[in-house]
């Protein structure tokens, strides 16, 4: 067989369109490596130019990431792998659902003549603006209310409503054009004069779309939907760019409060858009999803355009139905013995989900449903100031007890060699005896802010507890502008404080 | 009256129409958000100071009670009252943070209409939304219409040019595929890789090409990324031009083909004009009507790959703004969205003149 025979041109795409949808069911079969939250890795010791180093992630491809690795020390490739079925999923279940409901419709109009006028002025208008301009509004609006891009865990009910959500606007965007161009091949069908002559026969609207409209239509279909599909796949790419996709993410913080979000399934488009910031530093992370993405769309394109082709010769109207060829006894056993043997012999390394509060503990608890890494990170950087700010206070108060001002004037921005009032009072109070530090345990916010620049940031008074000399336990306050900074004193030997 | 001005009548009520229905489903749209409630109106989670429990916070607010001590303090209260319990939950002496409690999204229709009729008083007062921008812990709202000429001014240059590149390039390479064929064939398996190629990586690979010359010169000689004054031009332009290249070129070849079926072709072969001249005088002319027909959707295309240009090169344009450099948040996505539009529809409308004005078989008709 000659490679510039149409025949074998024709196989060949077959094959590539099987091995595509191979990799799209079993991509996780065959993943390199794990992609967990244990397998993150800070740091790893890496030969560079002969010499051992340690490196931090994003890591070059090498013969352990092929294609490289993201900032997470995620392997490229197994991401990848394990991303092929959302990116390829979701086009395919959004050009499906299109299909599904603008045949009915389309051939229903085009053949009666019902609802014509609807679809085409739908068509018209959502054919005048680019969807984009539609749909970009839309999701964004819907991801901020939902607060889709703070980290939300992947088993989060707010990312499957918004992936529900995403899904339904994006079949509903391109349902009207689509029903549109059927209706005008079903009125194009309904014209030609065997229907006429079956209809003059008494044959009711239901047997001649069933008898002479459908059949003519088979062979477009494919065709059809190879090309929604690839328009539906290029869409879902531009929202991605635009930080909407399927399957949340995740954010990767570069210090305390700058971060980025990167995918947490390995999706396709949402990587190329997390590699296009990285274009420069570390091109292997744009131009190892690229490529997916480009041979993907272009094994479609190659096999609708074989399809058009063989459509275009009158001879591939003839053959035999597809259960009575060689070929097709052949083909479809032994695919199906090998993704048997897949699913059985090779381990399914797909990530597992971790739940963090199901949707069904919010119920029963009314506890919260799940906080965002960006809350959890919050959260946690405060408890630490505020840990930090109860041992600082602990520590300046034991420098007073043990009259070592050179040390615990460390904890103020002017710092005076000799204590200035009420510090002084305070430090020959504890110094000689009269009151003994016990604790600090408790944290107040100081009703007056401090102003820097434009900007007001909050004070905390920490309560420290001193014992007098009678066993008397009394409360100070410290008033702390940061964790490790003291402010002011309220309170002092021989001065309640009323309202801490 | 006169049948004339009836048929421009309905032009103009249709043409109306049309807009009005865009800029409907934009504004509808882009308020999708405020139709579904994801939190929690009756309580919030809150962080406390060291020191303090949920129970002490209760406690000094009266109305409230505590819903969970373990493992998330959760504090609540009647919803009717939602604003004046938060400020005095978030303002608590002992409560570090509060966060809203999420939900099981569901549609509030009361929401989005408040929400539709709040907006619709903005646009009424001439607020059309705002810029957050966010420079370390301080955030600042700018009112859209301060920057909006300056992201219009910036998109449209390179829009404009990257159209008139993309049409224009389609054109002189379709011409070039019929008059020499055996190139015709290269560049038609070209096209098909070209339209298999997603704008977004289109754009990827035209950055790697530019960060490779540029590193090959040492020296910034195509800007990549927007920073600071230095807006890149050359990447966008080439990324909104190609596609609509590809289209024209497309279509232009499928009329070209069937216009070399007809017998003019054969006619005018037979009186001795060279295949250059049948080209450039008959079926370049009877396939204006095709280009014309093709131009909308190559404008539309056009618009999205300068959106998502904008956006991967972090350009402070219409259509990137939200994700510029230093901007947190927008509110005024409606806004931009229907300037794009209507300058899509105005061009649609113009292309449509055209098409009315240069219909040769009306002209034929009449």
């Amino acid at each position: 067989m000659q490679r510039s025979n149409p025949k074998f041109q024709y196989v060949f795409a077959w094959i590539l369109l099987i091995a595509l949808l191979f990799v799209a069911f079993f991509g996780s079969y065959f993943m390199p490596h794990t992609i967990n939250e244990s397998d993150k890795v800070t740091m790893e010791r890496m030969l560079v130019d002969g010499e051992m180093k340690m490196l931090t992630p994003p890591f070059p491809p090498s013969q352990a990431y092929v294609l490289g690795t993201d900032h997470r020390g995620y392997d490229l490739l197994s991401l990848l792998l394990n991303g092929a079925k959302y990116t390829l999923g979701i086009g395919l279940a959004v050009t499906l659902a299109r299909f599904l409901i603008a045949i009915p419709i389309g051939i229903y109009s085009g053949v009666t003549g019902v609802l014509r006028g609807t679809l085409r002025i739908v068509q018209i208008i959502s054919a005048s603006v680019p969807l984009i301009l539609i749909l970009f509004p839309a999701l964004y609006s819907l991801s901020q209310s939902l607060a889709i891009n703070s980290g939300l865990p992947p088993d989060d009910p707010r990312i499957t409503f918004f992936s529900i959500a995403m899904f339904s606007l994006l079949v509903i965007a391109g349902v009207f054009p689509l029903a549109d161009q059927i209706a005008d091949r079903a009125r194009f069908f309904y014209g030609k004069e065997y229907v006429t002559v079956s209809q003059s026969l008494g044959a009711s609207t239901a047997q001649i779309i069933r008898r002479h409209v459908l059949p003519q239509f088979r062979p477009e279909l494919l065709h059809g939907f190879l090309t929604e599909y690839v328009q539906v796949l290029f869409l879902v790419g531009q929202l991605a760019v635009l930080s909407v996709f399927v399957g949340g993410s995740e954010p990767y913080f570069v210090d305390d409060m700058k971060f980025f979000l990167i995918s947490r399934n390995g999706e396709w488009a949402s990587m190329i858009a997390y590699g296009t910031d990285y274009l420069r530093s570390y091109p292997w992370i744009v131009a190892a999803p690229g490529l997916f993405f480009a041979c993907s769309v272009g094994i479609l394109s190659f096999f609708a355009h074989m399809l058009q082709k063989r459509l275009d010769l009158p001879s591939s109207f003839k053959r035999k139905p597809v259960w009575q060829r060689r070929s097709s006894l052949i083909v479809v056993p032994s695919v199906s013995v090998i993704c048997i043997a897949v699913i059985l012999f090779l381990p399914n390394k797909q990530p597992a989900v971790i739940p963090v509060n199901s949707v069904g503990d919010h119920e029963k608890t009314n506890q919260s449903m799940s906080q965002s890494s960006i809350d959890v990170k919050v959260t946690g950087a405060n408890d630490q100031a505020f840990k930090s700010m109860l041992q600082k206070s602990t520590e300046f108060m034991k420098y007073l007890e043990e009259g070592k001002w050179e040390f615990a004037k460390s904890y103020f921005d002017k710092q005076e060699s000799n204590p200035p009032e009420p510090w002084r009072s305070w430090m020959e109070a504890l110094s000689t005896g009269k009151y003994k530090f016990v604790r600090a345990e408790k944290i107040y916010k100081n009703p007056v802010p401090r102003k820097v620049a434009n900007d007001t940031l909050p004070r905390y008074d920490v309560e420290v507890i001193v014992k007098s000399q009678t066993g008397e336990e009394e409360s100070w306050l410290l008033v702390m502008k940061s964790s490790t900074r003291i402010d002011e004193a309220v309170g002092g030997p021989s001065q309640v404080v009323i309202d801490k | 009256m006169n049948m004339g001005v009836i048929t421009i009548l309905r032009k103009i009520t249709k043409v109306f129409f049309v807009v009005a229905f865009v800029l409907l489903g934009i504004f509808f749209v882009s308020h999708l958000g405020s139709a579904f409630d994801a939190v929690a109106r009756d309580r919030l989670q809150v962080t406390l100071l060291p020191g303090a429990s949920g129970q002490e916070v209760v406690d000094r607010i009266s109305g409230t009670t505590l819903i969970s001590e373990d493992p998330n303090v959760i504090i609540g209260f009647p919803d009717e009252k939602e604003s004046e319990y938060r400020a005095l939950i978030q303002n608590d002496k002992q409560v570090d943070l509060a966060f809203q409690v999420p939900t099981l999204p569901r549609f509030n229709l009361d929401q989005y209409i408040t929400s539709l009729k709040q907006s619709l008083d903005m646009y009424a007062s001439g607020n059309f939304g705002e810029i957050v921008f966010q420079n370390g812990f301080i955030f600042k709202n700018v009112p859209i219409t301060k920057h909006l000429t300056e992201l219009m001014t910036r998109s449209f240059s390179y829009l404009i040019p990257g159209v008139v590149l993309g049409v224009v390039s389609g054109i002189a390479i379709a011409y070039l595929a019929v008059w020499l064929p055996r190139i015709g064939k290269v560049l038609d398996a070209s096209n098909r890789l070209l339209m298999s190629i997603p704008d977004f990586l289109m754009i990827v690979i035209i950055q790697l090409i530019a960060i490779f010359i540029d590193q090959k010169v040492n020296s910034t000689l195509i800007v990549v990324m927007q920073y600071r004054d230095q807006t890149p031009f050359l990447i966008p332009m080439l990324g909104i031009a190609i596609l609509p290249s590809a289209i024209v070129y497309g279509v232009l070849r499928i009329a070209f083909a069937r216009e070399w079926q007809e017998g003019y072709i054969k006619t005018a072969y037979s009186k001795g004009l060279s295949r250059k001249l049948v080209i450039s005088r008959h079926m370049f002319r009877n396939t204006v009507e095709d280009l014309l027909t093709i131009l909308p959707r190559a404008v539309s295309v056009a618009i999205a790959s300068m959106v998502v240009a904008e956006v991967m090169m972090m350009i402070f344009g219409a259509g990137g703004y939200p994700f510029a450099q230093s901007v947190n948040g927008v509110s005024s996505l409606a806004t931009t969205c229907a300037v794009l539009a209507i300058f899509t529809l105005s061009v649609n409308g113009l292309i449509y003149f055209l098409r009315d004005q240069l219909d040769v078989r009306k002209e034929r008709g009449v």
